[in-house]
């Protein structure tokens, strides 16, 4: 069965015809093709690998290397430094018979006065905060004894805290080391979002 | 040894010729599109050219559907130019024609997107310096816009271009039996407008 309208055989319709006259005049008129040189790559179709390991997956996989690099190397470094502080402190400090002494000294504070423990208490208020006996009610004798023994107590770990310098050193150089970690994943971090957005602008250009 | 050859639906054929191979060399079908769209993603821009010249009339016309016509002929060279840059995310090569169809048809929404944000633009407005024909032309061009948007793109397909059905399913991907319904359904629908219009011609 012929369908003019459909396939253009057999008999044709009137108003189809006219239809195509009328709208003929409005169909493509050919022109060439402009391709500007500069502006499309014509490339062969890339290898899958070369799809796997395109620029921006690249750029984050070696922001992640660089990334776990820096932290290893802070990381021996900073052990390396405490190892060699802990041999210099261990050469160049006294031995503990030497130590004893010195110790004696700071530990004989106040008490070495003539005056009793108890009217030094009551009649040279200290501008410690910690000491408690400045706000306490005035019972002398024994309450001050007993602020006397815990101002011992309270001097003698200030003592110890000489002897345990080191130590500190050592606190205060983990917190540089993970300030210095700390500084290392922000940059990290920083290149990360760099290529995340270089990743969105190539696939928004894709578009 | 391999030869291509061309059959009657424009597909082309690859032959075994080699004796050894025949016997269990299965025939592989490859379109003239997809032989086409290989040359191209090789650097060949000649057959970028055969694949415009065969193309440029459905992109004309899908855009005609849904773009004012004085902007059509620049739409259609940006059509070609970004299929071009995209070809490589082409996957099945001998899907050419409704892959173009598809970025056609997204490049005429852009552009709506576009003007809404600088000016309106309304379809009805005739092109400018157009003569008398072309003017009258583009008056039914408005009415057929008028119509469903499934109807459109055939009718403008068969009448602006002049392509047949069958052409028109071949090359945009469409069901042939649902493009002969649109077109069917499409042209009573026109009359109707055409039947209308003439009234108020009368009228006035």
């Amino acid at each position: 069965m012929s369908d003019y309208l459909w396939d253009k055989t057999g008999e044709p319709d009137e108003d189809v015809e006219q239809l195509e006259n009328l709208l003929g005049a409005l169909k493509y008129k050919h022109r060439p093709l402009e391709i500007p040189a500069a502006t499309i790559p014509m490339r062969a179709r890339p290898a899958a690998t070369t799809m796997i390991f395109s620029r921006p997956r690249l750029a984050i996989a070696a922001s992640l290397i660089l990334m776990l690099l820096a932290g290893t190397w802070f990381v021996t470094r900073q052990g390396e430094q405490q190892i060699n502080k802990l041999a210099k402190v261990e050469q160049g400090s006294p031995t503990p018979e030497s130590r004893q002494p010195q110790m004696a000294v700071v530990v004989k504070p106040e008490t070495d006065n003539n005056v009793p423990v108890n009217k030094v208490e009551q009649l040279k208020p200290r501008e410690d905060k910690n000491n408690i006996i400045h706000t306490a009610a005035p019972k002398p004798h024994r309450l001050s004894r007993q602020l006397v023994v815990k101002r011992q107590k309270q001097q003698q770990p200030r003592v110890k805290d000489d002897a345990a310098s080191p130590q500190r050193e050592e606190i205060a150089e983990g917190r540089e080391a993970t300030e210095k970690l700390m500084l290392a994943l922000r940059l990290a971090s920083a290149k990360l979002n760099f290529a995340q957005r270089e990743l969105q602008e190539i696939s928004r250009a894709n578009k | 040894m391999y030869e291509l050859e061309a059959t009657r639906g424009g597909m082309l054929q690859v032959i075994g010729t080699d004796m050894s191979a025949t016997a269990s060399t299965p025939q592989i079908e490859i379109s003239a599109d997809a032989a086409l769209v290989a040359s191209v993603r090789a650097g060949d821009r000649e057959a970028y050219g055969q694949l415009y010249d065969a193309y440029s009339r459905m992109v004309h016309g899908i855009l005609l559907a849904r773009v004012p016509y004085g902007e059509v002929d620049d739409l259609v060279q940006d059509v070609f130019l970004s299929a071009l840059r995209k070809i490589d995310t082409l996957r099945d090569a001998n899907l050419f024609g409704p892959w173009l169809a598809m970025i056609t048809r997204n490049r005429a929404m852009d552009f709506h997107r576009r003007s809404r944000d600088t000016s309106e633009l309304t379809d009805d407005l005739p092109a400018t310096n157009t003569s008398a024909p072309e003017a009258e032309a583009t008056e039914v061009l408005n009415l057929i816009r008028l119509l469903p948007e499934a109807y459109r793109e055939p009718l403008i397909l068969r009448f602006v271009e002049g392509m047949t059905g069958p052409e028109i399913a071949e090359r945009t991907g469409l069901a042939p039996a649902s493009v002969r319904v649109n077109i069917h359904r499409g042209m009573k629908l026109l009359r109707e407008k055409l039947g209308a219009r003439e009234v108020q011609i009368r009228e006035h």
